[in-house]
């Protein structure tokens, strides 16, 4: 039988220390809800198990001015509970709502949701539409990584073997009209087929500032470079909706897998944008 | 596997146990403690059969390691009832009919019960919303929903 240790320890210098002096196997873990299923499936076999859970310095969210920083251990149920979430990053509490169901929400962090760097992560979307920065920290410093360059493949991302996200940084939405479409083969637990996060801003009837994500349709949930592109300075027309609608159908590089085909994908990429704008400028859906 | 020490307080009790980095929550309750109530469903958090009160908040057992836990409090369904009498819910639960195999009862009471407590009267589709994890595979989903509203309502007019 393989030995597995468990350690948590109780400030950021020690668990840092833990995970640079461990060569391999250290898997952390917070909520445990992505990590022991894996582990269960034998598809990882850690030696040390390195719970974050009690670091203080993880926890906690603090809006500033114009900038919101959320700790890398809020729960999902935190982030909904937040007034200051709810105010500052419309996009990031509607995708909570979103978010698995209310017994994983208790437990899963925001922090691990980005780690884990599932393709359809929801918490990356809405984040990714809000220009959201990492701390991240190890033994060796302290550095920032944008979230559109943090995500390198499906579960792969920049951190280093002895490095931990420390939280997640934004400016506030709270001046930006946004919406976040989720979008599954069923209502609860599903994994997202397609998703779709924007935030638009809105002068003399012309976008002036336009940011647009996407989950579930390529390796890593993705930014929208070019439909934001398309879509600034131009008169949000029915027509200029229906190209928006084409730019991001090619923008996005999806797969087909059991869920859907990628020309489907591709397709409803599409689509959701274009309700997802609706919904940002109080349209609704249509 | 070196085993810890760890101290939680469950269904009001204070308990210390030592447990092994790998043994989790659920099976501690069930095979250890002989606490049964809480099921071993899908073992990955998709059907919520396992679910118990963590620090007051509905939580999957299947998915927290028992090493975890120490210093929390942790409510299964046996620790509800007040002596003899059965905690309202379970009542309704009774009364309603919203018990047909069973399986899915104590997951769906625990997330129930922190439903009514974070919001007392909760509308038909905030209770749907708030069990959406917790799986009835008899499909008895509408004689839940109404033993849980026939609480919240109590609860009002009471």
């Amino acid at each position: 039988m393989y030995k597995m240790r468990y350690a948590a320890p109780r400030t950021l210098t020690e668990a840092l220390r833990l995970l640079g002096e461990e060569r391999e196997g250290v898997y952390v873990v917070a909520g445990s809800t992505n990590v022991l299923p894996d582990l269960r499936a034998k598809k990882i076999r850690p030696s040390l198990l390195l719970s974050i859970e009690k670091l203080g310095e993880l926890k906690g969210i603090h809006a500033d001015g114009d900038v919101v920083t959320v700790g890398a251990l809020t729960t999902i149920n935190e982030l909904l509970a937040s007034r200051d979430i709810e105010l500052n990053a419309g996009i990031l509490h509607q995708a909570a709502q979103r978010f698995a169901d209310p017994l994983v929400r208790n437990r899963a962090t925001i922090g691990g949701n980005l780690a884990n760097a599932s393709p359809a992560a929801d918490s990356a979307v809405p984040l990714l539409a809000l220009d959201a920065v990492l701390d991240i920290c190890s033994a060796r410093g302290e550095r920032e990584v944008p979230l559109s360059s943090f995500f390198t493949g499906p579960g792969k991302t920049v951190l280093e073997r002895d490095e931990l996200i420390r939280a997640v940084r934004f400016p506030s939405d709270s001046e930006n009209q946004k919406a976040f479409i989720k979008f599954g083969l069923r209502e609860a637990m599903a994994i997202s087929l397609v998703s779709v996060g924007v935030e638009l801003r809105i002068q003399k009837d012309e976008v002036a500032y336009a940011r647009v994500a996407f989950g579930a349709v390529a390796p890593t949930p993705m930014r929208g470079f070019r439909t934001e592109e398309f879509l600034v300075g131009k008169k949000l027309t029915a027509e200029v909706l229906d190209e928006a609608r084409q730019v991001a159908s090619r923008e996005v590089r999806p797969i087909s897998d059991v869920r859907a085909t990628e020309s489907y994908r591709r397709h409803i990429s599409g689509v959701l944008l274009g309700r997802a704008i609706k919904m940002a400028l109080g349209g609704g859906m249509s | 596997m070196t085993e810890t020490s760890i101290t939680l307080t469950l269904n009001g009790k204070k308990k210390t146990l030592r447990v092994r980095p790998n043994e989790l929550l659920l099976n501690v309750l069930r095979d250890r403690l002989f606490l049964t109530g809480a099921k071993y469903g899908c073992g990955i958090g998709e059907c919520g059969a396992c679910t118990v009160l963590i620090d007051g908040r509905p939580a999957l057992a299947c998915l927290t390691l028992a090493v975890a836990i120490d210093g929390k409090e942790v409510v299964t369904v046996e620790g509800l009832a007040r002596g003899d009498e059965l905690d309202p819910l379970q009542e309704a639960f009774l009364d309603h009919g919203a018990v047909q195999c069973g399986f899915c009862t104590p997951g769906m009471i625990m997330t129930a019960r922190s439903l009514l407590d974070e919001n007392p009267s909760p509308s038909e589709e905030e209770v749907r919303e708030y069990i959406r994890g917790n799986i009835c595979r008899c499909t008895g989903y509408t004689s839940i929903v109404s033993a849980i509203l026939s609480c919240a309502q109590e609860k009002e007019g009471a």
